[in-house]
């Protein structure tokens, strides 16, 4: 995957590799949680106040909730484009001149794109801290790293390293949407 | 003949529980091993109104003591700040004061 600045100061992930998307479906899914609402309830219960729950908390889900269908939405019609294209690419190759191929080889091939729009930056970090913090809740990721369990890899759960190394990316790209994109 | 009120006279009691009502409430935000300090910073200054060096010094009491009072003041207001820190994901509540 190759990370890029566009003009309108958003970023555009290079699809480098058909399993690269993987990591958007694993994105999705790790932000869900336990299901709609879990995080605004979490962060509900640091407020002793039942009407809290009843206001505040399904306020804030919506808005969680919303930030992940809009993140949902460009991955997937991200996805819809590079299937496209992959078909498109299928029924006519195009004709390519020596020099346009010898090009082609020094660049790495792109199967797809998905653009962060600056506009939706926050969408994109809150849905990188939602997995995180689904994962963290999970998995303990911090002790993992604390206990430094991770000279020894092979002594950590499959699943949890996964988790890990995921978090890790969700981490390095929430912390460029930080430096580059987001607007808060 | 023309009722007259007079004020009852002010309990002890009663003169207690204003002024627990008149105690502020702080806004408190604990550390979490996933905000990032640099975002903890920016939703500081977004929320508040803080100048950089006084979010950053209030997000490393965060990181540091765990928790750190961010904001003093009436519990509407309180709640609100609460609410908006609970948008940008990070761990708030409230206290009142002692």
């Amino acid at each position: 995957m190759k990370i890029e600045v566009t003009e309108e100061e958003g970023l555009r992930l290079a699809i480098t590799a058909e399993h690269e998307w993987e990591i958007f479906e694993f994105l999705l899914q790790d932000a869900e949680g336990r299901g709609e609402g879990w995080l605004a309830k979490r962060l509900g219960v640091l407020v002793d106040d039942e009407e809290w729950d009843e206001f505040v908390v399904p306020t804030l889900s919506e808005q969680f909730q919303n930030e992940l269908n809009t993140v949902r939405t460009v991955v997937q019609q991200a996805f819809d484009r590079s299937l496209q294209q992959l078909a498109h690419d299928g029924v006519e190759p195009a004709r390519k001149t020596s020099s346009q191929l010898a090009a082609e080889e020094d660049e790495e091939e792109e199967c797809g794109e998905i653009i962060i729009q600056k506009a939706e930056g926050a969408h994109w970090y809150s849905v990188f801290n939602q997995a995180r913090l689904a994962l963290e809740g999970k998995w303990k990721l911090s002790s993992l790293e604390t206990d430094e369990e991770l000279t020894s890899p092979e002594s950590v759960e499959p699943e949890r390293l996964e988790a890990y190394l995921r978090s890790r990316f969700y981490t390095r790209l929430q912390s460029i949407l930080l430096e580059l994109t987001l607007d808060i | 003949m023309k009722a007259v009120t007079i004020d009852k006279p002010r309990t002890r009691a009663q003169t207690k529980s204003r002024q627990q009502l008149a105690k502020p409430w702080k806004v408190v935000v604990y550390d979490d091993p996933v905000n990032l300090m640099d975002y903890v910073t920016k939703v500081f200054q977004k929320v508040f109104g803080y100048s950089k060096e006084k979010a950053e010094v209030l997000m490393r009491e965060v990181h540091d003591a765990k928790r750190s009072v961010v904001w003093t003041g009436n519990r509407e207001k309180a709640e609100l700040y609460v609410q908006q820190l609970h948008g940008f994901q990070l761990h708030a509540g409230l206290e009142k004061e002692e």
